[in-house]
């Protein structure tokens, strides 16, 4: 969480936005965001809904829920995925931001709604925009 | 199942940091998404 946080910058250049699901309660969230000052999205998943539906191992021998990461693009398309072997095993950040780098060159990544929006429009007029 | 890259990112809906209720498929459009679960903080 930490590195993440010290490269907060980095995501936020290429447009993403990085949503942290952590097993405590909303109240222990907001108490760990707070004080930690996390600059993410924080989400409280106590009865694992968000963890069971991404596979998320629970590990009995390490006494946890083993972390797991994610990158999906803006069409709801999973463009990596990462499930740790130990509590320790956390992709770099440099491999998250390129794939984040892969995800803006491929067509249609790095396009924003508004845009689309306004192609939309100008599609719709019968030409160019004036 | 394990999630894979290529499928479509299963929707779920959780309470945020701030009380509110956030919704992954009501975000996508914002950019890209890094999901990340954690062991725990506490």
């Amino acid at each position: 969480m930490a590195a993440l946080a010290r490269d907060r910058h980095a995501f936020r250049a290429r447009g993403a936005q990085v949503v942290v699901v952590g097993p405590e309660g909303p109240d222990e969230m907001r108490r760990f965001w707070t004080d930690r000052q996390m600059p993410f999205v924080g989400l409280a998943d106590p009865t694992h809904v968000a963890a069971e539906r991404y596979a998320q191992e629970v590990s009995l021998l390490k006494l946890g829920r083993m972390p797991a990461l994610f990158v999906i693009d803006r069409s709801g398309q999973v463009r990596y995925a990462h499930y740790a072997s130990s509590m320790s095993d956390i992709p770099e950040n440099d491999e998250v931001l390129a794939v984040l780098d892969d995800v803006a060159q491929a067509p249609g990544g790095a396009e924003d709604p508004d845009d689309l929006r306004e192609r939309s429009t100008g599609d719709d007029a019968g030409g160019p925009p004036a | 199942m394990p999630v894979v890259v290529g499928q479509r990112a299963p929707d779920f809906s959780l309470t945020d940091t701030s009380g509110d209720t956030w919704r992954l498929s009501e975000h996508l459009s914002e950019g890209p998404t890094v999901l990340v679960f954690n062991r725990g903080f506490t």
